[in-house]
């Protein structure tokens, strides 16, 4: 399970924020500031699943061999990857107006 | 004791068809139907060819009037369809069907008559779609005749309002919307089996690491079809619906959304660009170190490269979107996942330039070249994919010719080059001969130089302002002398892949013979004759490394060989190993001939033509036809129940031929067939929010009364209870008590249908009248469905139990019926959730 987690954070934290922050858009979009304030946090939350999912791979990637260090090191780049995505798409209510 | 050998014309005997061509009809092995699938594959991409030489020839020339508007709809919908769902998927599929097993040094797909059952749907539902065009052939032939106009014309994406039964009022899109539904049905099929092959038939010690790219390759592919087809299934039930009997969910003086069959559409439609890109990419990985004769540079990085590509490609479908007036922040969020899948795909295109930089000697036979074509077509195509990832930029060139261009760059040369080179990599497996050089290198460069001039120029003319999908531009545009030259480009691809058929037509009668291994390549494939037997692999190899290099011959192991079956018929036994170690873990008898794949086919293809003519009786008598025909696929035989119950050993671990829970490969058919129900769900679910809260207005929700879909819920839950509780009664061997349970599992499943079913028709609503009910009839009814197929299975496994087929060791059947009725459940739960407790929500 923790290796599934690690493997997976990231990926499920970037879609979670994928998903969340384009539906909150419809919802709260009258409410700027609500709607920046709902966003950032949500950027913050899945920016840090990702890193702490990555921590995690990391460790069992050094403390393994054979297919679970594999596993572990491939959770590594799929979480810095989704960590990525979440920062770069966590920047574009800072470039536009956001309602 | 040393067990008695078995002779290899006995092994030969278990795995070859019957006699003659009837006995190719019944065929389900890989070594057969995965050519037979590839052939058919190819045939409609020469059809569909043709189409898009037509439409090439017709803007050859500005305001030419060689092809009517209307005729030019039909081709470019035929083209683009045919090529997306009857060509690259399904190629692909095929491809894999036949490689797989020998990749992973297995002998067969884990499900053979499911590969069949694939390959004769497909070749129905191909053959039905092109069946429109079947009067404006009457009427060539016969000019004059008043023959109607079926072929569908909306394009390959055919978004409402113009699907819709008042701007297509013939049968046009229900061709095209019933012909999906086949490729569809076939494709997650296929992409069942391909993961179970993958993660439950891999030789022993091809670890999780150790695993050839080309597999990680198919895995995720499948996946991606497994999670992205339910989408379009979904989209394209709701507007058949819309269509046949005026259920609204498009139309928005309804309370419907014509966007919602976008996202429907794209969240299926993106997602399918990739899924056909990464295996495409997984045949380049294998390609390029045997040419380069080294091992595949940075494989922790190219297999993370293919998964984070799968898994991003989901979250870009917004981007077809980009001028449907979303939110600029949302567009914004797509853009950048758009942007962020380049890095995955960059890493493979550097892990190969790394191989190839390495390399011993760098050959560049046939298949390198396409490998090579495939590089820089596909860098291209992905820097001009960068451009339009950037909303700006989008907005000027959506739907030009720019866009034509820059997916061509990546669908021929991120495909079509992959699977050219596939061909000619693989063809000794298929032919038993190696294709001409020299034929093929010319061919190669017709092809190469062709595309570039096809597609080039249109980035230019898509500048320049001309738009798709318009049988004619003016003059003054000044794009003749980009599309002259483009067409001219198409003529010359026409020649290039004729003289590759040419090519591989000689080959097989006059090619020269390989040796087992021609290229020198490092999987197991090349360990095993040429052309591949039926059986693949007389003794499954023991893998030690990631790659086997051709001179060296891997440890091998025979299951019958140590089962002491001398004196009993001989079965088509391979082996199921543990999903990551690759552990022996079971032995796994796979299916011999049957007509049934065959005879399925042809009855699905009635039913949909029925029910594209309005003949519902005619639909029904052969929906009811093909239940003996499931029957019989799944029954157990005589021989099959006589099946021994002996072990065999590997490693000093005990092998079981009846293997249970996730050890049995037929629990892992049921587990992805529901993972496949569960995305269905997931966008029924997504469906009626998105009409809720995001549709033109928000509609009037009704608050259904609680107590009777309460009770139905209970009752499903009944179900549940009743199917696992049996699964225990039999797994402690008591007969009695299993058919106890199972006959609570059926009451319980048949009463939640029941109830469910009679709210819905006593809660008053009027589904043609809005948008909103029409999802609420929709949804209820998917449900209701659920449960009638979880009363089927009981009444199917209860009839196997009132026989005493069940023992403690033989008992998948009944775990894969508590699986489905567990999902019943779980989904009945979701069904009352969204449908009658949401409304009650502030």
């Amino acid at each position: 399970v923790r290796l599934a987690l690690a493997v997976f954070g990231g990926i499920a934290a970037w879609t979670a924020h994928l998903l969340i922050s384009a539906s909150l858009v419809g919802l709260v979009c009258p409410a700027a500031t609500t709607l920046l304030v709902a966003l950032h946090a949500t950027t913050l939350t899945a920016a840090a699943v990702s890193v702490g999912a990555g921590a995690v791979a990391l460790g069992i990637a050094r403390r393994s061999r054979g297919w679970r260090q594999f596993l572990a090191y491939f959770g590594v780049l799929l979480d810095l990857l989704s960590f990525g995505a979440v920062l770069l798409g966590g920047l574009t209510p800072l470039l536009v107006p956001v309602c | 004791m040393k067990a008695p050998d078995i002779s290899d014309a006995r092994l030969v005997r278990a795995w070859e068809d019957p006699p003659g061509w009837l006995g190719k009809l019944q065929s389900v092995g890989n070594n057969w139907i995965g050519p037979l699938f590839i052939a058919s594959a190819f045939g409609f991409f020469v059809i569909s060819g043709f189409d898009s030489v037509a439409l090439r020839t017709q803007l050859a020339m500005p305001e030419n009037e060689l092809i009517s508007a209307g005729d030019f709809n039909q081709l470019f919908t035929t083209h683009g369809t045919a090529m997306m769902f009857l060509v690259t998927v399904p190629m692909l599929e095929a491809l894999t069907i036949f490689i797989l097993p020998m990749v992973l040094g297995t002998r067969d797909m884990c499900f053979p008559r499911m590969s069949a059952f694939s390959f004769w749907t497909y070749v129905f539902g191909g053959i039905f779609f092109y069946a429109s065009t079947l009067p404006d052939i009457g009427n060539f032939v016969l000019p004059g005749t008043p023959l109607p106009d079926w072929v569908p014309d909306a394009g390959w994406f055919a978004y409402p309002p113009l699907s819709n039964r008042v701007y297509s009022p013939g049968l046009n899109i229900d061709f095209y919307l019933l012909g999906l539904g086949f490729a569809e049905f076939a494709g997650i099929a296929a992409a069942v089996e391909i993961i179970i092959t993958v993660l439950k038939m891999r030789a022993p010690g091809m670890s999780f690491d150790r695993i050839p790219i080309f597999a990680w390759g198919v895995l995720v592919m499948a996946f991606s079809i497994l999670l992205a087809f339910p989408a379009v299934l979904v989209g394209t039930t709701l507007l058949e619906l819309e269509r046949k009997f005026g259920l609204p969910f498009y139309d928005p003086t309804l309370g419907g959304d014509p966007l919602l069959w976008q996202h429907l559409f794209w969240f299926f439609g993106h997602p399918e660009v990739y899924l056909m890109l990464i295996p495409a990419t997984g045949i380049v990985s294998m390609i390029v170190p045997t040419f380069a004769r080294r091992p595949m540079a940075g494989y922790v990085l190219v297999v993370t490269a293919i998964a984070a590509t799968g898994f991003f490609s989901f979250g870009l479908w917004v981007h077809h979107m980009f001028t449907t007036g979303l939110p600029l922040v949302s567009l914004g969020l797509f853009g950048a996942a758009s942007m962020m899948i380049t890095f995955p795909s960059g890493v493979q295109v550097f892990a190969w330039i790394a191989t190839m930089l390495n390399a011993r000697r760098l050959r560049f036979d046939t298949p390198m070249l396409y490998v090579l074509a495939f590089i820089v077509t596909f860098v291209l195509g992905g820097i001009t994919g960068v451009m339009v990832a950037s909303v700006p930029f989008d907005l000027q060139v959506h739907d030009t010719y720019f866009v034509t261009a820059h997916f061509h760059y990546v669908l021929v040369g991120g495909v079509v080059f992959p699977i050219l080179a596939a061909f000619a990599y693989w063809w000794p497996k298929v032919a038993g001969r190696v294709m001409d050089e020299t034929l093929g290198r010319y061919a190669f460069w017709l092809i190469f130089i062709g595309f570039n001039v096809t597609f080039l120029p249109q980035h230019m003319a898509g500048l320049l302002g001309m738009v798709r999908r318009v049988y004619t531009y003016p003059d003054e545009l000044g794009v003749g002398g980009y599309n002259l030259v483009s067409t001219l480009g198409a003529y010359l691809s026409v020649i290039g892949f004729a003289l590759f058929v040419v090519n591989a037509v000689l080959s097989l009668i006059r090619g020269s013979k390989p040796r087992p291994d021609p290229w020198g390549g490092l999987g197991l494939e090349w360990k095993i004759p040429s052309p591949a037997p039926p059986y693949m692999f007389d003794e499954i190899p023991v893998i030690k490394a990631r790659d086997v290099p051709s001179e060296e011959r891997p440890e091998t192991w025979r299951p019958e060989r140590t089962r002491q079956t001398a004196e009993r018929p001989l079965w088509r036994e391979t082996l199921v190993t543990t999903m990551f170690d690759a552990r022996a873990q079971a032995i796994a008898v796979v299916a011999g001939p049957s007509y049934i794949p065959l005879a399925l086919g042809v009855t699905m293809t009635i039913v949909s033509a029925a029910l594209l003519f309005d003949a519902y009786w005619l639909a029904v008598i052969f929906s009811l036809a093909s239940v003996p025909l499931v029957v019989k696929w799944l029954w157990p035989s005589r021989e099959e129940r006589a099946y021994p119950n002996v072990g065999a050993t590997l490693g000093g671990a005990a092998l079981t031929p009846f293997a249970t829970g996730p050890a049995a490969i037929g629990w892992w058919g049921m587990a992805l067939g529901l993972v496949a129900l569960g995305a269905s769900l997931a966008m029924t679910v997504f469906s009626y929010f998105y009409l809720v809260y995001a549709g033109p207005e928000r509609p009037e929700l009704l608050r259904p009364p609680l107590a009777v879909a309460g009770g139905s819920l209970a009752l499903a839950t009944v179900g549940a209870i009743g199917a696992l509780r049996a699964d225990v009664a039999i797994a402690g061997g008591r007969q009695r008590s299993l058919r106890s349970w199972l006959a609570v599992s059926i009451v319980g499943a048949m009463g939640s249908a029941a109830t469910l079913a009679w709210d819905i028709t006593t809660l008053g609503l009027a589904p043609r009248e809005s948008a909103y009910e029409a999802m609420f009839v929709t949804f209820a009814g998917y449900q209701v469905i659920l449960m009638l197929a979880v009363v089927a299975a009981g009444l199917f496994v209860g009839a196997q139990a009132m026989l005493s087929f069940f023992t403690r060791e033989r008992r998948v059947a009944v775990q894969n019926l508590a699986l489905l009725a567990s999902f019943g459940a779980l989904s009945h739960l979701v069904t009352f959730g969204t449908l009658y407790l949401s409304p009650y929500l502030p």
